[in-house]
């Protein structure tokens, strides 16, 4: 039996609970879900011993705040939240150690956008759909499909090893996500850059772009200069606007451009499909990085090919592992 | 028209959109439905999972264990296999819908734009049979195509989008009908109401045992219409968890 390790007193802004995502269901219109920045949570479940695609809880723009019930070890990862320990300041990327009565503050981020708590033994919640990330449009997964409120009792499972071997044990430095490398985002061209005027491309890669105040966990928009589409022959189907096309699947990470203006790349919780122009898609490796932005953040778009973002993400995700956690010298 | 041969295109890393045209047409939907069945019995490795639609197909898949390239041309072979598709399997299944009024705001509208009556639209729209081309957006949402309609019904979509749809309305935008399963924006011109779910988060009622979504591409659906009186009985046993679907199991020929 699993018990409640924290009771919500304040829930932040939009604060779920995520594992790596729901498979099988995007045929259906559900998309997988899961965590923003994966990496982060990997390091986090990493960090106090779980298995990797274990839940931990996503929070976005203001932390939550808690109080804890039981001894536990948890790890904050992902945005600098400030996170304060009965009004101490707490380490992220490192494990601490919780006692029942403790208070759990993580306020503003001062550096990203999204942070991680993850938690010895994980959230237990009841896997849905086979996951246990939150889709709170389809209101499935996590705590009844909602983001958490207040008075909410967060269960955890039975943690893997004994508490006190936690101790200590730090992200190596050396893997860190670098300061500033969340300005650019890496995209592959397509599925239907073909549609879109070869200077219109160049404008697209070489500009800068504002992050939208109206940016989620379904997609971020992007401010920016005006694209423009080849002559295309009239379409019965794909409706009027060049920037139409008739609907097909949306990649998660596919990157929109309605009317050619405001660039929407897709999120976890993005639509399935859609009938617009996708210019782009996102690599898998940097939606982590965009989880990390924060509305007005300046971007620009880098183009590479697929081999490029194998080596990204194989790079990536060889990174969070055992060898880079650093454990403390008995 | 459908390509000579389909055409790769990366969806970024981890997805891969085979299109096989550029028209939404039973054709391009059946071939599509062929493609989805080879390439999930191919049991290629690092495969995930495939999205069928309209006239392409994404396919999402790990790329840690397959190379894009290496996917591609397992596909290329799985391709070769593909066997000419006349008849498909597809369940009809009623659902009752009452439409005009309040439950369809824009019944009017849609009469008006083709120069017939409420009331013909809602004959012609419950006789014709409606095919399941695209399952998406939203959870478990349908896009619907006339299939040999007396007249094809067509409208243009909202110039701007309203913010609210309620849950479980009809509408159609152009020649398409979709069904809103979950409260959400939406820009098809609203045309009545059903008064049972297309999807059950909580998968109370015994058909969503297996799914919280009932459709799927290839189903077949007959809009029933049924009055206010009927409409609230219905959603009572929807309720009781006691509503039965009407489905029948067929095959359809191109």
């Amino acid at each position: 039996m699993s018990q409640a390790a924290f009771e919500v007193i304040e829930p932040g802004v939009f604060t779920t609970i995520q594992d790596l995502g729901r498979k099988g269901y995007f045929a259906s219109g559900i998309p997988p879900s899961g965590a923003m920045d994966r990496f982060a949570l990997r390091m986090g479940n990493l960090l106090v011993k779980n298995p990797i695609d274990e839940a931990g809880i996503e929070m976005t723009a203001i932390g939550m705040k808690v109080k804890v019930l039981k001894e536990t070890v948890i790890a904050l990862t992902g945005a600098d939240f400030s996170a304060k320990l009965n009004g101490n300041s707490i380490p992220l990327w490192q494990t601490v150690y919780l006692r029942g009565g403790d208070f759990l503050s993580i306020g503003k981020p001062n550096r990203g956008w999204r942070g991680y708590l993850c938690v010895a033994g994980g959230i237990d919640v009841p896997p849905v759909l086979g996951s246990k990330s939150t889709y709170t449009l389809g209101g499935l997964g996590g705590i009844r499909g909602r983001t958490l409120k207040k008075g909410d009792l967060i269960p955890v499972g039975i943690p893997r090893s004994p508490l006190d071997t936690l101790k200590g044990r730090m992200v190596k430095e050396s893997v860190l996500p670098e300061a500033g490398s969340e300005k650019e985002l890496r995209v592959i061209l397509g599925p239907q850059d073909d549609h879109v005027k070869e200077e219109s491309i160049e404008v697209f890669l070489n500009s800068s772009y504002k992050v939208s105040i109206r940016s989620n966990r379904v997609g971020y928009r992007f401010e920016g200069p005006q694209l423009f589409f080849k002559e295309r022959p009239e379409s019965r189907d794909a409706g009027l606007d060049p920037s139409n096309i008739v609907d097909d699947g949306n990649a998660i990470g596919a990157i929109q451009i309605p009317a050619g203006k405001e660039p929407i790349c897709l999120g976890p919780d993005g639509v399935t499909m859609g009938g617009y122009v996708k210019i782009a898609c996102l690599i898998a490796a940097d939606m982590g990085r965009m989880a990390q932005l924060k509305p007005r953040d300046l971007i620009r778009f880098k183009s590479v090919t697929v081999d490029e973002a194998y080596l990204i993400l194989k790079k990536l995700i060889e990174s969070a592992e055992e060898k880079n956690i650093q454990i403390p010298k008995e | 028209m459908i390509y000579e041969s389909p055409r790769y295109l990366y969806s970024g890393d981890q997805y891969l959109t085979i299109e096989i045209g550029n028209e939404m047409t039973l054709e391009a939907n059946f071939k599509v439905i062929a493609l989805d069945n080879a390439i999930k019995q191919a049991k290629i490795k690092g495969f995930i999972e495939t999205f069928p639609g309209w006239r392409s197909l994404l396919l999402s898949y790990d790329s840690m264990v397959i190379r894009t390239s290496d996917l591609i041309s397992e596909l290329r072979k799985v391709m070769l296999q593909v066997p000419e598709v006349k008849e498909v399997p597809s369940r009809l299944i009623e659902l009752p819908v009452k439409y005009g009024g309040r439950w369809g705001p824009d019944l009017g509208f849609i009469a008006k734009s083709n120069s017939i009556s409420p009331d013909e639209v809602v004959r012609i729209h419950s006789e014709t049979i409606h095919w399941v081309g695209m399952v998406g957006f939203t959870p478990g949402s349908p896009q619907l195509m006339q299939l040999k309609p007396s007249i094809l019904l067509s409208v243009p979509k909202y110039t701007s989008p309203r913010i609210y749809t309620p849950m479980g309305t009809i509408a159609l935008g152009g020649s398409i009908t979709a069904i809103y399963p979950v409260v959400s924006p939406g820009g098809y011109q609203m045309m009545g109401l059903t008064s049972v779910p297309i999807y059950d988060r909580f998968q109370s009622l015994s058909i969503f045992e297996k799914s919280p979504v009932l459709l799927r591409i290839g189903d077949r659906i007959k809009f029933v219409q049924v009055d206010a009186e009927e409409f609230d009985y219905i959603r009572q046993r929807v309720w009781e968890c006691s509503y039965e679907y009407k489905i029948k199991q067929e095959t359809v020929a191109l």
